[in-house]
């Protein structure tokens, strides 16, 4: 027990910060502390949290992509034309043109980042550019909004009574995914070693790159659901959807404990980070701040995680062990 | 003779091991004072200590030109005028050569080239040399770039030079332009710490000469007062520090061979054999291509020439994953860089290397199996702490390095290579990994020791492989070999 506390401190941490945001909200508004808001809470962010999960693995492996909110926009655009035009009219087909489309995207970024070894950042703000380019260039401002009642209610059910939307159950069951697979298969073992020691995992027959083109797949793939559920919640589409989401992810990720040093992740963490996102935010829209405020707060807490994760990635005395090794040969 | 720099029970410990012992270390001004020993006998640490990069343990001593310096650091070093000379030159490749000699000098105003240029020609001139000033750095000759380090150093007034191994990278006419420049500095008086595992350089040049082995300062004296023999002695020392072990039987049967292998421009024509039962140590000098033969070997670099058998039948291995098939092991020099996954835990560590003996249903990692795996590697190498979900950075560097020895025996291998597998580890652990490298041997797999230490070498191989200078010098039976006789063959 006392070891599984030690290993989810950060965990626990996040949990008693939203328990007590909670509490605050509820002071300040008098009507906070309630299942109805937890829900609202899960509901409200579960397209982020669907997609930190990508994100996370990104971020493991010293990786960012930056280009999320963009690749979001192009298949909610897409996707939306093709129900419009009667060319998708089931849910699988709408899931999988969703998820190939959102993938085939990742590839490229991926491929870009592995094959020609440029920066993710620099590359990733490229393709957000050349997306939203093309977006804007073929849609112009115009939203589809006509979009049928089958499509609109993917996002919209709220099965089992418990007042938590589809998108809810569909993020929990993407992060039991993420667990197998990062804990229990060969290839997510490979991207976490990647993560720790690219040079190491090369020397055990890994290839980096093939993991770094794999987790900006996975990536793509939940931009891909992220983008169905977006124009399915909202029930349009438009090319600026998705805008600014990058920074939310990427600060979810970093609060819940995963570090740009790699080899780390955690997937109730970065779940956690999300909430603590969302409960921020609706705390402050039910306690009447005003609406400039929170993206201050967003931003300053995004710097706040990070130079914690900065200074708690320098206190294991990663740098005096290598210097011993490098120095002493012998005793 | 005027002294220049005086040090008094210097001494270094790096988390408990110590490098340098009481080291009093004196140059004189218009000398060479050459320092020899063994890689690991604490020159690099003496020089660390002298520009101020390392800090000494209280209660030493650093005077330059008789005035007690407390805290060295860089700057200070530097403005004392001591300027040391790396192997790996830091100059800056897209800049001229007169830029570089003058870069940092404190000038006023606009950048002036030609007054950067005067300044470079009259040090140039000084040293007697003649050199394109407008040449870019990246273009002209290494050996040309070591005469501009030297430059450089003058234009910053340096009144101590350090030359590490000044003469590695050089033709032998550049040997002779740079013994010329020496003398002149000499004349100007200047003092120089002169490194270098070179002999004939030693008796050409210095003036006096000061053997170091174990972080202690054996001797100084004249040079005249040595010759190559008596050096080899003083640097090897007497005393053997570990117990051979016995060897075992050799039945003479051939498990691994390497043949003519050659990866230019590391090594070339590198032949070797161990056959059942034998540890082979390869040793040489540092930079002698020891760990490039391994890395050929096991598929990270590319072989231009030359086999590799493993029991009579020729290995194909184009990459790690290859030779990990193969059962070719590589146990890497820095298990900090090339090994260990630091966050990630004990288990997940040692299982990385073989993941088919824990796949369960639907091909899932079996916790189960591979926490008993970890166990298994736990207690056979006694890590401490016991506990498969530890992250590896929180154990010690010797716990580390049995945690990645574990790695590579959980791979079941047929050949293994260990590179310099005790460095940074202690007195204990580094019996326990010489008895287990045996009991390898024993159990039939060929063992390959690569290592700088000589006690280590001879204590544990059958055979010893000497290489000097990407090339093999020699080999020897471990029943014949002495330290005197490994270093008659890695020095020249």
């Amino acid at each position: 027990m006392r070891a599984l506390i030690r290993k989810s401190k950060r965990e626990l941490l996040l949990i008693a910060v939203i328990a007590m945001l909670f509490v605050v909200f509820h002071l300040i508004s008098g009507s906070f502390l309630s299942y109805v808001t937890l829900a609202n809470v899960l509901s409200g962010y579960a397209i982020y949290g669907i997609m930190a999960i990508g994100m996370m693995l990104i971020i493991s492996t010293g990786n960012i992509d930056v280009s999320v909110g963009a690749q979001l926009a192009v298949v909610s655009m897409s996707v939306s034309a093709l129900v419009d035009g009667g060319v998708i009219d089931s849910v699988p087909a709408a899931v999988l043109f969703s998820a190939a489309i959102g993938a085939a995207l990742g590839l490229a970024n991926g491929l870009l980042v592995s094959a020609l070894k440029l920066p993710a950042i620099i590359v990733t703000l490229g393709t957000m550019n050349i997306m939203r380019g093309i977006l804007l260039l073929v849609a112009g401002s115009s939203w589809n909004t006509g979009l049928p009642m089958w499509f609109k209610s993917i996002a919209r059910t709220v099965p089992f009574d418990l007042r938590l939307k589809m998108t809810v159950y569909i993020w929990l069951i993407l992060c039991a995914a993420a667990y197998f697979h990062m804990y229990r298969t060969v290839s997510g073992r490979k991207i976490l070693s990647v993560g720790a020691n690219p040079e190491g995992a090369r020397r055990i027959g890994y290839s980096p790159g093939a993991s770094y083109v794999l987790t900006f797949v996975i990536t793509g793939v939940t931009c891909g659901i992220g983008g169905l559920l977006y124009s399915s919640n909202v029930g349009m589409a438009q090319p600026i959807a998705g805008l600014g989401y990058e920074m939310t992810l990427i600060a979810a990720v970093v609060i819940g404990g995963t570090s740009f040093t790699g080899g780390k992740i955690s997937i109730l963490g970065t779940f956690l980070g999300v909430v603590l996102l969302s409960v921020i935010e609706r705390g402050m829209v039910i306690s009447k701040i005003p609406v400039y405020w929170q993206e201050l707060v967003k931003g300053a807490v995004i710097i706040i995680a990070i130079s914690l994760s900065a200074l708690s990635a320098v206190a294991p005395g990663k740098g005096r062990g290598r210097r011993v090794s490098g120095e002493v040969s012998r005793g | 003779m005027e002294e220049l720099l005086t040090t008094r029970n210097l001494s270094k410990t790096y988390s408990g091991v110590r490098v340098l012992q009481n080291v009093d270390f004196d140059l004189r001004a218009g000398e060479v004072h050459a320092l020899v020993g063994e890689n690991g006998a604490g020159k690099t640490t003496l020089i660390k200590i002298l520009t101020g990069v390392v800090r000494p343990d209280a209660g030493g001593e650093i005077s330059v030109g008789g005035v007690p310096v407390p805290n060295m650091t860089p700057l200070k070093s530097r403005q004392m005028g001591i300027s040391a000379i790396y192997q790996d030159i830091s100059l800056f490749s897209n800049l001229s050569v007169a830029e570089n000699i003058c870069a940092g000098l404190k000038r006023k105003g606009l950048h002036n080239a030609r007054s950067v240029r005067d300044t470079a020609r009259g040090t140039l001139a000084q040293m007697g040399l003649d050199m394109d000033l407008d040449a870019r750095m990246g273009d002209v000759s290494l050996g040309q770039q070591q005469l501009v380090a030297i430059a450089r150093a003058i234009t910053f007034n340096a009144k101590i030079l350090i030359m590490d191994e000044p003469t590695a990278a050089l033709s032998s006419g550049e040997v002779e332009m740079l013994y010329d420049i020496v003398k002149r500095l000499k004349a100007k008086g200047l003092g120089i710490i002169y490194i270098s595992h070179k002999f004939d350089e030693i008796f050409a040049i210095a003036d006096r000469v000061t053997v170091l082995r174990d972080g202690h300062l054996i001797e100084t004296g004249p040079v005249s007062a040595y010759n190559r023999q008596k050096l080899i002695n003083l640097i090897a020392g007497k005393e053997l520090l570990y117990t051979p072990y016995a060897r075992g039987q050799s039945g003479g049967e051939r498990l691994f061979e390497v043949e003519g292998l050659t990866c230019e421009p590391h090594f070339r024509d590198i032949s070797f054999h161990v056959d059942r039962g034998e540890v082979l140590g390869i040793t040489g000098l540092v930079g002698a291509g020891r760990s490039e033969v391994a890395q050929c070997v096991f598929g990270l670099l590319k072989p231009d020439a030359g086999t590799v058998r493993l029991n009579g039948r020729v290995l194909g291995i184009r990459n790690a994953r290859d030779a990990i098939r193969e059962g070719v092991c590589y146990l890497p020099e820095d298990r900090h860089t090339q090994g260990l996954f630091m966050p990630m835990s004990v288990r997940e560590n040692v299982n990385v290397s073989n993941y088919r003996k824990v796949l369960g249903r639907f091909r899932l990692i079996s916790p189960r199996a591979e926490n008993a795996a970890a166990l298994a590697y736990i207690s056979s190498l006694s890590v401490k702490p016991a506990l498969p979900d530890a992250p590896v950075h929180r154990l010690s560097g010797g716990n580390q390095q049995k945690v990645l020895v574990g790695r590579w025996l959980n791979a079941e291998p047929r050949v293994f290579i260990a590179d310099e597998v005790t460095s940074g580890v202690d007195v204990a652990v580094k019996a326990e990994i010489h008895r287990l490298l045996r009991s390898l041997a024993d159990d039939g797999i060929a063992v390959v020791l690569i290592s700088s230490d000589l006690d280590e070498v001879l204590a544990v191989s059958d055979r010893i492989v000497v290489m000097r200078r990407g090339a093999l010098a020699g080999e020897l039976e471990a029943k014949d070999a002495t330290q005197e006789r490994i270093l008659e063959l890695s020095m020249l």
